[in-house]
């Protein structure tokens, strides 16, 4: 590594450098649309710019992952449906195998929150039915003849007659008006909000919930035909095990236990996870209005329904939402009318029922809905209903929504916390390092320069989008980028402290310089890379730059960093004492040994 | 010498191994202080965790914080904390209540927006399942595991499998030091926090790898001499990356000081704030412990093996020799020989064949730590 060549190597390295740069700005203005300026934006997250960010979970009944394609089928749909509420610009990505990530930027839209709500529909047979006992006072009794709220008839049929008129306060209500009730107003623990025990990811095993209650309870509870035998005032203390289930507990309980127990009330189960009784072939309980409801297994299906409209009543004055059936779901419904004929079919939609009219006689056309909701209730079960059940429930986990003025104090505070971290970088370079800081700051600007390069390039081509996680990832990696020079100084310290020359310290220092610098930097872009593919949420945004910043690094120290310290290595100014601070490494009572004549020994460090 | 010119010039002595008994007394007590905090206080959990809504906005002129808290809970909602942050013309409100849904979410800004004239687009709202929390530390959780698999694979290929054993016990111990701190001081604790840690992973070990580099340098080949033992040789390791931790963890800090500066100073909450504080507090717990425990670690599993009990007692041996024979001048290199002809005898040749040898030093400077042996003992 004498001089001569190492000359020709360094313009080498910058050559390569900067066509690097030449490249990645090229494509920065010459490909990308809008004017110059528009180019140099790197494209924001939503923290940065305002917007609204809903994470959805999707819910499978044994707590596995949901597959691949009903996750992608999912995410298809709700695309759909965020197209539907009007909104621009929206990206609907899958995330870590489980979740649906809908990022609108902009204003509020609170449309878009609702999206997530699952839309099952089950139409299932009623078989029996009993009042909310547990939600109302003990001495009031809601009325035992609950009258259904709505009907059910072919719209071809105009002879069908509607089984109970859907007026009375008595009767329940559309599946997402709030519910008014006929009997005192419920205690708190009815408020709808689920109990707040544990509300784990795991699923609940039936058997482990069975265990937390009393074994001679339990066998009295099993052992009841109906919720009356249980309303013996001595038993309530014993009971009190049911009040404190989380919501997931209460889903699973065996059904003859949900309807039995009047601890369990209205308001637990509706606060079921949702998809808790999706599963059609199984027996449900389920409430509409202050009245649960035991209904069998599910024959027709969300899925059979081909399109929902909402429309008004022409004759009762009231919304209703009317559903054609595709083929085989026509066929179904038949089947299921045909077979019920005089009994209740409830319209299940997630964990209510929205109406549960009786079955006038055999329909083998259209079916619509009516309840007591209004147009804009109709309108969305409709569009729910359209827009296609969704293969899979989803919780809503997270819903952030960042008002734009946040959002621009955020990425001014994220630039000045850059600002301020770059700027302490370089003054302590300055005071410890003296000349050789300046060649830390020189390298810094050039991996900003990249970095802020492939940042907008990213958000082109794979649609990276700067978070305020992100622009933290990329202030940490200031104190990475430095350290590839510390060690770099540190190691040419080493060698000139044996009595080499600064000149005929660099490439020696570098080699050894090189191999640490390489091991550390692989390190921290594991960690990136760990984190990227495995964490969710803000995060991702955090590794992606850490790692993009640390293979800068390395970029920037092999081709910038070392090529420019060994042409500034043959500089006598650069080398003196006083200006790299490297002349006082020297060996204190030895001025200058010239390197040449020290033997080969003392190769440390 | 002042201390600072031996900081800069890597000639410190100080006995890092030597005194490993006190450090990993110290570094005991406070573990098992950390974890019985986390274990009896456990921590300041924020909603992520607990679930629920938070309201954030600008700071309407003249609105004070109790106002606000009652407008929020005359809207319907349970007001659990109210917090001013920030400052200047940034002062925000916070305000976490109890889960809400959608439409009592509305009613909240709505009351926000007609009680104190704030914008209802101005409001930053989030609402959070209970479950959020602890998917993110779930899924942090598997990134951590996975993370120790990997680079434990790394460390043992790059160098040697009780590297890697002294590093990721070195790396657990910063983690447990960050969690005692956010137990005792009760910072809230956010998925932010969860995945800082983790990033703390990737400093920790980058710090314990140049170090590790630098042993693996000063140690190879020291088994054909009889010049240095395993741990005089590690110990000198630290001393000569001494400097160069202090300069990486200072340099990575500072950012990491301009982040929290801002996050915490300016903006009082956020991501910023959640992530700069967890690395600052880790940061400097890293820095700690690949000088004085994962080195000392290392150098007791290595001590086990034979061939370095052998040679330390070759060593040893030798040096006995030395010292009853007297000088048996024997100059080595010219540059050792210029600056400290004395010490330039022990092992002469023993140590040679890429063995690499450490430099004879000019100075004393207190007996500690003196790796290259041959000085000590006369």
């Amino acid at each position: 590594m004498a001089a001569p060549q190492g000359q020709l190597r360094v313009s080498r390295y910058f050559a390569a450098l900067g066509a690097i740069i030449v490249a990645l700005y090229a494509l920065v203005f010459f490909t990308g649309p809008g004017s110059m300026t528009d180019k140099l934006q790197p494209k924001l997250g939503l923290d940065l710019q305002g917007g609204m960010t809903v994470t959805l979970r999707a819910n499978t009944a044994d707590g596995k992952q949901p597959k691949k394609d009903q996750l992608e089928q999912a995410r298809e749909i709700l695309e759909n449906r965020v197209n539907g509420t009007g909104v621009a610009e929206f990206e609907v990505v899958t995330e870590d195998e489980r979740n649906i990530v809908i990022n609108v930027p902009g204003k509020n839209n609170d449309d878009v929150k609702r999206i997530g709500e699952p839309a099952e529909l089950r139409f299932r047979e009623m078989l029996k039915e009993t009042p909310d006992i547990g939600a109302a006072p003990r001495a009031v009794t809601p009325t035992p003849t609950a009258t259904p709220s709505g009907t059910a008839k072919p719209t071809a049929t105009p002879t069908a007659k509607p089984s109970a008129t859907p007026s009375t306060k008595a009767s329940g209500s559309g599946g997402f008006a709030p519910t008014p009730t006929p009997t005192p107003t419920p205690t708190p623990s009815a408020s709808g909000t689920p109990s707040p025990a544990d509300d784990s990811t795991t699923s609940v095993k039936t058997a482990d919930v069975l265990k937390k209650i009393d074994p001679q309870i339990l066998q009295l509870v099993q052992q009841v035909q109906s919720p009356e035998q249980l309303l013996d005032p001595k038993l309530e203390p014993l009971m009190e095990v049911f009040k404190k289930l989380s919501r997931r507990e209460v889903a699973a309980l065996p059904v003859e236990l949900q309807y039995n127990v009047p601890q369990i009330t209205c308001a637990m189960l509706d606060g079921r996870p949702a998809g808790s009784i999706a599963k059609p072939d199984q027996q449900v309980v389920a409430c509409e209005g202050n009245n649960k409801l035991m209904l069998d297994k599910a024959s027709v299906l969300g899925t059979d329904v081909k399109s929902a409209s909402a429309s008004l009543d022409p004759q009762a004055g009231g919304w209703q939402v009317n559903l054609k059936f595709k083929s085989k779901g026509q066929d179904k419904w038949t089947e299921m009318t045909r077979k019920s004929v005089g009994k209740r079919v409830a319209a299940v939609l997630d964990n209510t029922v929205v109406s549960s009219p009786t079955i006038q006689e055999i329909m083998p056309g259209d079916a619509r809905i009516t309840g007591n909701f209004g147009g804009k209730e109709a309108r969305d079960l409709a569009s729910k209903l359209n827009f296609g059940a969704l293969p899979l429930s989803f919780e809503q986990e997270n819903v952030q929504t960042i008002s734009p003025t946040l959002g621009i104090e955020s990425l001014k505070a994220g630039l000045l916390a850059g600002g301020i971290g770059l700027a302490l970088v370089v003054l302590y370079s300055l005071i410890y390092y003296r000349a050789l800081g300046f060649i830390t700051i020189a390298s810094l600007l050039c991996s900003s320069a990249i970095i802020y390069a492939a940042v907008i390039l990213l958000g082109r081509e794979i649609g990276f989008t700067l978070t305020l996680a992100g622009i933290a990832g990329f202030i940490v990696a200031v104190g990475i980028t430095a350290d590839s020079f510390v060690v770099l100084f540190e190691r040419l310290k080493d060698e000139v402290k044996d009595g080499r020359s600064v000149r005929s310290a660099v490439p020696r220092a570098w080699v050894r310089a090189r191999r640490t610098i390489l091991s550390a930097d692989s390190v921290s872009l594991l960690a990136a890379v760990v984190l990227y593919v495995l964490a969710i949420g803000a995060v991702k945004g955090f590794a992606f730059t850490l790692g993009l910043s640390t293979v800068v690094d390395v970029l920037i120290v092999f081709l910038f960093t070392y090529p420019l310290v060994a042409l500034l290595s043959r500089f006598r100014t650069f080398t003196s004492p006083r200006f790299s601070g490297l002349g006082n490494m020297r060996p204190d009572n030895v001025p200058t040994v010239p390197a040449r004549t020290a033997r080969v020994a003392p190769k440390e460090s | 010498m002042g201390l600072v010119r031996r900081l800069y010039r890597g000639d410190t002595k100080i006995d890092f191994i030597g005194s490993r008994k006190r450090w990993y007394i110290a570094s005991g007590v406070i573990t098992i202080a950390c974890l019985a905090l986390i274990i009896f206080k456990s921590f300041n959990f924020g909603i992520e965790f607990s679930g629920g809504n938070s309201f954030t906005f600008t700071k309407p002129p003249g609105a004070t914080l109790e106002q606000a808290e009652r407008v929020v809970q005359d809207a319907g909602a349970e007001v659990q904390t109210a917090q001013q942050v920030g400052g200047g013309g940034q002062t925000k409100f916070v305000l976490k209540t109890a889960a809400l849904n959608i439409d009592e979410t509305v009613k909240v800004k709505e009351a926000l927006s007609k009680e104190l004239k704030v914008d209802v687009n101005d409001v930053t709202d989030s609402a959070v399942s209970s479950s959020w929390g602890g998917h993110v530390t779930k899924q942090a959780l598997i990134a951590l595991a996975a993370f120790l698999v990997l680079v434990s694979i790394y460390i043992w290929i790059r160098f040697e499998q009780k590297m890697a054993i002294s590093a990721i016990l070195a790396l657990l111990h910063d983690l447990v030091l960050t969690a005692g701190v956010y137990s005792l001081i009760g910072f809230e604790v956010t998925p932010s926090t969860v995945i800082g840690l983790l990033t703390i992973l990737g400093f920790s070990l980058y710090d314990t790898v140049v170090v590790f580099d630098k042993v693996e340098e000063n140690t190879r080949g020291i088994l054909g001499g009889t010049r240095t033992d395993y741990a005089e040789a590690a110990n000198l390791a630290v001393n000569q990356t001494l400097m160069r931790s202090i300069n990486t963890s200072l340099i990575s800090l500072l950012p990491v000081g301009g982040l929290l500066f801002v996050g915490a100073g300016l903006l009082g909450v956020g991501t910023l704030k959640d992530l700069a504080l967890v690395l600052f507090v880790g940061l400097a717990a890293g820095a700690y412990s690949s000088l004085f425990l994962a080195t000392p670690w290392l150098v007791d599993l290595k001590e086990r093996e034979p061939r370095y009990v052998a040679l330390k007692q070759r060593v040893l041996a030798k040096r006995a020799a030395v010292a009853k024979t007297g000088a048996v001048e024997s100059a080595e290199s010219l540059a050792d020989a210029v600056a400290e002809p004395e010490v330039a005898t022990a092992g002469a040749g023993a140590g040679r064949g890429g063995a690499s040898r450490p430099p004879q030093r000019r100075r004393p400077a207190g007996k500690t730590g003196r790796p290259s042996g041959s000085k000590r003992k006369r």
